[in-house]
């Protein structure tokens, strides 16, 4: 299986950490705060804290981002039937640390725990910032796991066959 | 001592990226340090990592085999040690000393 990560930096030496393509911020990916000005660049990551917002531009996207992870059955359907991935940053959780740790893992679990019921699309990333931040793809698989994924569904939602399978990237 | 009582260990080959240097010793009250943070002293009892060998960045930590998932986990949650911007690669893992240094086919 071959595997991909979305960046915040220019990243090199990525074949060192077992990824088949890095896609950076602002190269080969773009994010789009809501409510959305101008042009969308394509293949583009809608985000905001927002479910609603975000359900309601749910078409533009080609990957969905809601910031604050609070579980919106709403917009966990609609991205199963339009087929648009729900991306999970795992930076997000790197600098809590305590109860703050606690509470977004609990929120993590749970939103992650809808898309499975749903069958929501998910995609796993890093959205490093450094190189301190990277994580491996095994590394995003153990993460994956400790939101409550299976083994393989971990696997599958940190590859580049989902991305390409979801028409994320062509 | 029955075979089924005696502990089993997984080895964790790692590479360090960091800003500074550490010992051997300072890592492994680190690691502790972190686990202990991430998920407590019951956690950390089912692990007790050890660092076994540690040079050039690269080194090996013994770790219950009960535990090692945990312990996986923990390092991949780790950004800091002592303080400064740090991330413990794991680069594989095995069941005895010489596995690790087995290349990967």
């Amino acid at each position: 299986m071959r595997y991909a990560d979305i960046v915040e930096f220019d990243a090199q030496d990525f074949a060192e950490y077992e990824f088949s393509s890095m896609l950076r911020k602002g190269k080969e990916i773009f994010e789009h705060s809501l409510p959305l000005k101008g042009k969308v660049q394509y293949p583009a990551i809608i985000s905001s804290g927002n479910a609603d917002l975000l359900r309601r531009n749910i078409g533009r996207a080609s990957m969905v981002r809601l910031t604050t992870y609070e579980t919106d059955v709403a917009l966990i359907r609609t991205a199963a039937q339009k087929k648009k991935p729900l991306e999970i940053v795992i930076s997000d959780l790197l600098y809590v640390e305590g109860v703050a740790r606690a509470r977004l893992l609990r929120r993590m679990r749970r939103f992650v725990a809808f898309c499975l019921s749903y069958k929501t699309p998910i995609v796993i990333t890093t959205r490093a910032r450094s190189v301190y931040e990277l994580r491996s793809p095994y590394e995003m698989q153990l993460i994956g796991q400790l939101l409550g994924m299976t083994p393989e569904k971990a696997r599958w939602s940190t590859s580049l066959e989902n991305l390409e399978g979801l028409g994320v990237l062509e | 001592m029955k075979a089924v009582l005696k502990e089993r260990y997984r080895y964790v080959v790692f590479k360090l990226i960091s800003t500074r240097e550490f010992s051997k010793d300072e890592l492994e009250r680190e690691l502790n340090n972190a686990i202990l943070k991430v998920i407590g002293e019951i956690g950390l009892a089912a692990c007790m990592p050890r660092v076994i060998e540690y040079r050039d960045e690269k080194g090996i930590v013994r770790v219950l085999r009960d535990g090692t998932e945990q312990f996986l986990t923990v390092m991949a949650l780790v950004t800091r040690l002592s303080g400064v911007p740090a991330h413990m690669m794991t680069l594989r893992t095995s069941g005895t000393i010489a596995g690790t240094k087995k290349k990967k086919v």
